[in-house]
């Protein structure tokens, strides 16, 4: 029960939120295009799929597998689902995060000046 | 559509999970559609080959990490289960490595014989030339090839006759006090014999070192036993030669050659020129002329493609030379022999080897079979864990990878006992074929390395077996208990335990035809009596005083007769003719002898008289025949006959006929032979009374030191000498002996597992009908029926084969022993007897037991 418990890594947070911001069509190629899009750099799918096996196990998400499609050489796609644990990982991450970046002082949306 | 390349597709998916395997195939496709659509199939092909190329490294990690962890789990597991049941195991491990021991050290044994003559560079090229059969020829034949068949690269001779094998007496001086070494085998060569023969040479220039007269090549074990550590080129040696047609020379150390290797077959501790030769006339005549001395034996260096053609020239040239040396001769056939062949040229070594290389792989054979046999009979205590592992989701290849890795880990095992028993039984091998074999395992990684493969091979060959039957079982069955134990079983395990009770048969078959064969050659009379008579070569002072050596020599009363003779008994007598009487033309062989020989000897006499020193025609003019002799050339009245001068001293006449003798081996017939009377011959025989040997030899070397002080008194029974004639015999009767009740040893192991494992599968059997009232004799024979009547079909098997076999061996004798009924009986009840006993001890135990204790059982 440790696990669930135990804070979310980055890409698996990612994942999740794009699993959670994709229903119901979350699959492993949407996935990988929202977080891409989201961070602006090159993620591999591996490093997608880590992410996603890892909720899965975690009991974070469920997946099913859908009907094959032509553009996919005839082959099925596998769905995700977000669980309810899932749904309360993100929900404990939302405080967390708003925990952390509350009393932050202003970054001012400035970049630091140089020196 | 277009799709991704294959092998990259290929790749993916085995890197990928099983589970979902086909979804993440799918993402990637349509990753490389939309990217081929936007940036075209190069882009996309290169981008799917980068994904697909990047899976590997994590992949093989996760591979090497799982079956790491695997692979700990089956030690694991084969560790417990050897330790379950140590009885088993311990079979299992000794069986195997005796057989292995066995089998490695007849593969050294054989190699070690099979590889004759191969160290030299030029081994396919040498060539030494056979006249009639026989691998000597005469000295002037070298010349003649020379002259006329330019095909020839090099040719060089061995002189076997005034230095071959000879003894000679080799007197060095050091710090001016002169010192006596008694030296063996010093060969005459030619100059040019290291361009063909490839001795490495330590000190001094191989190229000239036997050009001139008088110089000499020691090797390097001689020239240390001569001149210590110092260096023996250019060092003189006095040489005083036991044939007494060599004189004493001054001889020069020229150069120092490394040990002849035992695999050689041409031995020696010194080489002297041949040109030392030309300084004199050994035979009264210069030796390029001499076409009477056969001793010299004659290399030449060809083209093996040539060689053929080489063959016919040369027949040729040598019918030619016949003709004129010898007019009214059929000439003997001559032709080639390569080097590699020589040892196994006119006799039956090679059948020696192939038998004892059987022995080897019949004992392996025997060894692996118990392997497999004890593993299979042990499946059925795993059947459960291979049921386990099979529901828990282990698939059929993981499980003989499992039960493979367990025959690895015992072959790991066995391995190392192998080795290690090998190294402890060394000497016991070495007593077995009764020569040292310079192997050593880590001076030799050449040698290991096939070894260690070799060894690997057969544990595996021995584990597969049983790993694919254990692999087979169904695991709903086994779960159930229903574990088959139908008959497919039981026929494989019939089919090895026949093999293997065949082969011991045979062995034992085998092992009693050649103790009955050499029993044979041991007492089967020769026709004299070679008990009790000593020979040995004379020395020049005692050829010079030998009517002194002889009276004194008789005063002993212990010595009863002496006489010389040109050769020694126990081997061929040295002149060979062919004769034609009453039109009857055929080869016969005599030898010269003194008066005294047919009685010393005890050769016995049917016709005619002996020789006598009284009659002075007799000497050249008289001749003994054997019955032979009679019966081939048809003689109604051998006495008195005269047969044709073949020896240049007028026509000799039959003065007597004596009983067939045996003067050589058993392997060859006697042939047509007779004796004839001379005064110059070498061989001194000396016939002694039973009694105070020791105290009589010491009398004899007394007056030998006396008359000739420079030579030692080298004497060999002549009872020894006939018995060194079956060494090779003696050699395969110890490998059968020894390793025939190894063999044997290694199948009752086998049984012995093999029943007492299934009489404690029957516990429970047994158990409930001792209770309802079975007997003891009932029990036992239930529990043994079965396994004695497959001893009894193999021996039906093996017998007829193993006579086969046998029969083939004798053949190779002249004069053999018939297969009598008493090997066959023998092996047969022997190994029905063994194995009732080994069955019977078993099913007597399970017969006893308390039944309460069987069925309490579980």
């Amino acid at each position: 029960m440790r696990k669930q418990k135990k804070v979310l890594t980055r890409p698996e947070e990612l994942a999740l939120l794009a699993v959670w911001r994709l229903q119901p069509d979350a699959y492993g190629v949407t996935i990988r295009k929202h977080i891409m899009e989201a961070t602006q750099s090159n993620w591999s799918m591996g490093a997608i799929y880590d992410a996603l096996d890892r909720l899965s196990l975690q009991g974070h998400l469920t997946a099913n597998q859908a009907d094959p499609t032509p553009e996919r050489g005839g082959r099925s796609k596998r769905y995700f689902q977000i669980t309810r644990t899932g749904y309360e990982a993100l929900v404990r991450l939302k405080s967390v995060n708003e925990t952390l970046w509350h009393d932050l002082p202003d970054l001012g949306f400035r970049a630091p000046a140089k020196r | 559509m277009r799709h991704p390349p294959k092998l990259a597709q290929w790749f993916l998916s085995i890197a990928s999970r099983t589970c979902n395997r086909t979804a993440v195939l799918g993402d990637f496709e349509e990753f490389y559609q939309e990217i081929f659509k936007e940036q075209g199939s190069v882009a996309a092909k290169w981008w799917y080959w980068r994904q697909a190329l990047q899976s590997v490294p994590g992949f093989l990690k996760s591979q090497i990490y799982w079956k790491g962890t695997m692979l700990n789990n089956y030690l694991k597991i084969a560790f417990r289960n050897l330790q379950k049941s140590k009885f088993y195991s311990f079979i299992n491990i000794i069986g195997l490595a005796v057989g292995m021991v066995v089998f490695l050290f007849i593969s050294i044994y054989t190699r070690h014989e099979l590889s004759f003559n191969k160290f030299h560079e030029k081994q396919k090229w040498i060539y030494e030339i056979q006249i009639g059969e026989k691998l000597s020829t005469v000295a002037p034949l070298a010349p003649l090839i020379q002259a006329h068949l330019p095909e020839v690269k090099t040719i060089t001779r061995i002189d076997q006759s005034y230095g071959g094998g000879m003894s000679p007496v080799l007197i060095t001086s050091e710090d001016g006090r002169s010192r006596k070494n008694k030296a063996k085998d010093f060969l005459f060569v030619d100059y040019n014999f290291f361009d063909l023969f490839s001795f490495p040479i330590l000190h001094g220039n191989s190229a000239r070192a036997l050009e001139q007269p008088y110089s000499m090549v020691l090797t390097e074990s001689m020239a240390r036993k001569l001149f210590g550590e110092a260096n023996a080129v250019g060092q003189s040696i006095h040489y005083i030669g036991d044939w007494i047609n060599v004189p004493e020379m001054d001889m020069t150390v020229t150069a120092v050659i490394e040990d002849v290797p035992d695999n050689s077959s041409i031995r020696f501790n010194g080489l002297v020129s041949l040109a030392t030769l030309y300084t004199f006339k050994p035979n009264g005549r210069p030796i390029d002329e001499d076409w009477g001395n056969w001793g010299y034996k004659t290399f030449v260096e060809l083209n093996p493609e040539n060689r053929v053609y080489f063959e016919e020239k040369l027949e040729a040239l040598w019918r030619q030379a016949c003709l004129a040396e010898w007019p009214e001769e059929e000439p003997p056939s001559i032709g080639l022999v390569p080097l590699v062949e020589t040892p196994f040229y006119n006799n039956n070594r090679r059948q020696f080897i192939y038998l004892i290389q059987m022995i080897g792989v019949f004992v392996l054979i025997i060894a692996l079979i118990n392997f497999v046999n004890l593993s299979l009979a042990r499946s059925s205590s795993r059947a459960q864990e291979v049921g386990i592992r099979k529901v828990v989701g282990s698939t059929r290849r993981e499980l003989i990878h499992q039960f493979l890795c367990e025959s690895l880990l015992l072959s790991l095992l066995v391995t190392l006992l192998s080795f290690i028993i090998l190294e402890l039984a060394k000497p016991v091998f070495y007593s077995i074929v009764q020569q040292k074999i310079a192997f050593n395992w880590i001076q030799q990684p050449a040698l290991i390395l096939p070894v260690i493969i070799a060894i690997f091979a057969i544990s595996l060959v021995a584990g597969i077996y049983p790993a694919i039957v254990l692999a087979s079982f169904k695991a709903s069955t086994v779960l159930k208990g229903e574990l088959n134990r139908g008959r497919k079983r039981n026929t494989s395990r019939f089919v090895m335990v026949v093999l293997q009770f065949s082969i011991s048969t045979a062995l034992i078959f085998c092992t009693l035809v050649i103790s009955n064969q050499i029993y044979f050659l041991r007492t089967k009379p020769l026709g004299f009596d070679q008990h009790n008579i000593i020979h040995c070569e004379q020395s020049k002072q005692i050829n010079e005083k030998y009517d002194v050596f002889k009276n004194r020599l008789l005063q002993n009363p212990n010595i009863m007769a002496m006489t010389r003779s040109n050769t020694a008994l126990g081997q061929e007598l040295n002149i060979s003719q062919t004769l034609e009487i009453n039109g009857i033309k055929a080869h016969f062989r005599s030898t010269t002898v003194d008066p005294d020989f047919i009685s010393t000897m005890g050769i016995e006499l049917i016709e005619g008289r002996d020789f006598s020193w009284g009659i002075a025609s007799d000497e050249y003019h008289a001749l003994i025949v054997n019955e032979t002799f009679v019966k081939t050339f048809n003689l109604k009245e051998p006495i008195g006959q005269e047969v044709k001068d073949y020896l240049g001293w007028g026509n000799p006449v039959i003065v007597g006929v004596m009983k067939d003798f045996h003067y050589k081996s058993f392997h060859q017939t006697i042939e047509p032979s007779a004796l004839w009377y001379a005064n110059w011959n070498g061989t001194i025989n000396i016939r002694i009374s039973g009694q105070n040997i020791p105290q009589t030899l010491h009398a004899i070397q007394q007056v030998w030191d006396e008359l000739s002080p420079n030579f030692p008194f080298d004497y060999v029974f002549l009872d020894q000498t006939y018995n060194d004639l079956y060494r090779s015999e003696d050699v395969l009767h110890r490998i059968f002996i020894s390793f025939a009740s190894m063999a044997i040893f290694i199948a009752c192991l086998g049984l012995l597992g093999l029943i007492s494992y299934s009489a404690r599968q029957r516990t429970k059997e047994i158990g409930i009908r001792k209770v309802l009232g079975a007997s003891t004799q009932g029990i036992i024979g239930l529990v043994s029926r079965q396994y004695i009547l497959w001893v009894l079909i193999a021996n039906a098997i093996a017998l007829p084969l193993a006579a086969l076999a046998m029969s083939g061996w004798l053949n190779h004798f002249a004069y053999r022993t018939t297969l009598k009924a008493g090997p066959f009986l023998w092996a047969g009840f022997g190994v029905l007897g063994m194995a009732l006993f080994i069955v019977g001890w078993q099913a007597f135990g399970a017969a006893l037991s308390n039944p309460v204790e069987a069925l309490r059982h579980e």
